[in-house]
């Protein structure tokens, strides 16, 4: 009978959930919403993806759960988010040194051992400035879309000034452009410009060695990507599904315990 | 209520001490009332003095995180707001005094609004010498307990004298050698267990202490047993109210094994005195002379750091966490350097902030991940 592992990451915006074979390939993947209850997200997106998959429930060998949700859910192990996104990573791209993860709230730098074994991190204090909660409140002050803040950057003349490190004021910051008359492009290349800038000063503390690479759901954000490429002065490698490495860095890890 | 091992529940002579670190002194009345306590808020202030005076020292922790009271800027630690807090409608009135160390500014700034809102009569500051190894502190210093020593006398109505400092200096060794006995087996006892046990040890008063400890140490040798797989931790910081943050280590797999927070194990330590002097003020003095020192503190650029690197090593700690209570200054500008020290010394380091002593999901995925990588 095929075996199969499961990585459940409930994170505080979105749950992502990762199928993976004996061989570690990914053999499904869903996302949702975390809403009021991450842990029943997580149940019934797993569900669909082994229905999808015409998949039981009993050829799930092992689960291991991982986000901020980790805790609620009914799995084998539950391994952080920093050591299941160093995992996925370290599948993905083994020379990968340090992962510049920015998720719904919080935003972390992770320093890689060759293997994928965690170093040092560094994470985020309890504020929402440098994370994609930022950017989604940016969004709405400009009344633009999350997915449209890259192109806007792209085509910004120059990058307004965001000084302030706090959301709230960074959003009346934003007015304030507004108020001046900047355009939206303008403006939102000194958000991306802001989250970069708060993001580098994390590397500071753990180091930064190459290779780099960026996951979470704002490393689809081209605004943000090529921002932080500039502050850190290197390319970044992004996933091309970045906000579901961690869930398949705790697919890796119940196939990993599982085998020994 | 203290998350613990089944087997180290239900033996009274254990109970007892986890009950008065629960209730961090809150039932003081009641349970003692023929006792009069003296609240203070830091290592540093001589407890034998208190004692020698006929007080018992207590130590004033906040019950839990408070609004900002007005006479405080936001920007200041949750003791300081926490204490504060709890004074101004009177928790603390039937206390004797209250005993300030000058540590950093806002607890020097908390000492003189607590003298203007709370009692001016009442309210002493101590002011140790920050150079504790400076040509004349150790003479200022102790100047300056003779000086608290007098006021304790005063507020107290007694006279206190030799006889009364050789007492309390015999009675505060004591406890120190007791917590020791206890410091020993911390690698083989769950740390939210130790943690407890020491903090009993500042809030109740010494002589019961003293005896509820010479009980429970017997039953907690013949139960305490090797960590097995679990990682080793150094930990050191300031304050800590509770022991959320040690259940939560063991929680994860951990077990603090060295325990350098300024109400763990650094509060109890009685440091090798190099000698016996005449004078008995001034060998209580050289005890917090010798001591190791907090941030507030200092005996030479790196005697902090070696310290606490030679304690993780003879302790076989894998790892050190740094714990910063939210706005401490002394121990934000102490985690730069000391992290770094620790680090270039091949052990691996988490710094830590937190708002109170409590912890919750954020705390529990950096500690998780970090114990994870060990």
């Amino acid at each position: 009978m095929a075996k199969f592992y499961l990585g459940v990451d409930i994170g505080s915006l979105t749950t992502k959930i990762v199928l993976i074979n004996d061989a570690a390939e990914i053999v499904g993947r869903a996302t949702g919403r975390s809403g009021y209850s991450g842990k029943e997200i997580a149940m019934r997106l797993a569900a669909g993806l082994l229905e999808n998959n015409g998949l039981k429930t009993s050829e799930v060998v092992a689960t291991v759960a991982t986000g901020y949700g980790r805790v609620t859910f009914p799995a084998d192990r539950e391994i952080s988010e920093i050591t299941c996104q160093a995992r996925g990573i370290a599948h993905l791209f083994n020379r990968a040194r340090t992962v510049i993860d920015i998720g719904g709230q919080d935003s972390k730098v992770i320093k890689l051992l060759p293997g994928g074994k965690v170093a040092d991190f560094a994470m985020n204090d309890k504020c929402a400035a440098g994370t994609g909660r930022f950017l989604e409140v940016m969004a709405g002050a400009l009344e633009v879309k999350v997915e449209e803040l890259g192109d806007l950057a792209a085509r910004a003349g120059e990058s307004c000034p965001i000084s302030s490190i706090c959301t709230v004021f960074a959003e009346s910051e934003i007015i304030s452009h507004i108020s001046a008359g900047k355009s939206k492009p303008d403006i939102v290349a000194g958000v991306c410009d802001s989250v970069a800038a708060r993001v580098t000063s994390m590397t500071a503390r753990t180091g930064l060695e190459q290779e780099v690479v960026f996951t979470g759901g704002v490393a689809r954000n081209n605004g943000v990507v090529n921002a932080l490429a500039r502050h850190l002065g290197c390319t970044l490698s992004v996933p091309p599904e970045p906000e579901i490495t961690a869930a398949l860095g705790a697919a890796l890890s119940a196939l990993g315990f599982s085998k020994n | 209520m203290l998350n613990m091992d089944q087997k180290f529940k239900g033996i009274d002579q254990i109970d007892l001490l986890i009950d008065e670190a629960g209730l961090n002194g809150d039932k003081r009345r009641e349970r003692y009332p023929d006792r009069k306590f003296y609240g203070f808020f830091c290592s540093y202030l001589p407890e034998e003095l208190v004692l020698a005076a006929g007080m018992q020292p207590l130590r004033l922790f906040p019950s839990s995180l408070q609004g900002t009271p007005a006479e405080l800027p936001a920007y200041c630690c949750s003791l300081a707001k926490g204490t504060l807090s709890l004074a101004k409608p009177g928790t603390y009135d039937d206390l004797a005094g209250y005993g300030f160390v000058h540590t950093c500014d806002t607890m020097q700034c908390l000492g003189g609004i607590w003298k203007d809102i709370v009692s001016q009569d009442k309210t002493y500051m101590i002011v140790p010498p920050v150079m504790l190894g400076a040509p004349g502190a150790d003479k200022y210093f102790r100047i300056e307990a003779e000086n608290l020593l007098f006021a304790l006398g005063q507020l107290n109505k007694s006279n206190p004298g030799n006889s009364e400092v050789a007492a309390a200096l015999k009675l505060c060794r004591q406890v120190r050698q007791l917590a020791g006995e206890l410091d020993q087996l911390r690698p083989m006892l769950p740390s939210q267990l130790v943690s407890a046990l020491l903090r009993a040890g500042q809030v109740m008063p010494r002589e019961e202490y003293v005896s509820a400890l010479q009980n429970a140490l017997p039953v907690l040798k013949e139960k305490a047993e090797e960590a097995g797989a679990r990682k080793k931790l150094l930990v050191t910081g300031a304050v800590l109210e509770n022991d959320s943050f040690f259940s939560m280590v063991e929680e994860l797999g951990g077990r603090v094994v060295a325990d350098d927070t300024c109400t763990g194990y650094r509060h109890f330590i009685e440091p090798p005195i190099k000698e016996e002097t005449e004078n008995l003020m001034q060998t209580l003095i050289n005890r917090y002379i010798e001591m190791p020192p907090c941030p507030c503190r200092n005996r030479g650029l790196d005697t902090r750091l070696n310290y606490l690197e030679s304690l993780a090593r003879r302790r076989g700690a894998a790892a050190a966490i740094i714990l910063i209570r939210k706005y401490c200054d002394p121990h934000a500008w102490d985690a730069v350097p000391l992290a770094k020290g620790l680090r270039d010394a091949g052990i691996q380091v988490l710094v830590m902030e937190l708002e109170g002593a409590g912890v919750g999901g954020q705390e529990r995925t950096r500690l998780q991940a970090f114990i994870e990588s060990l």
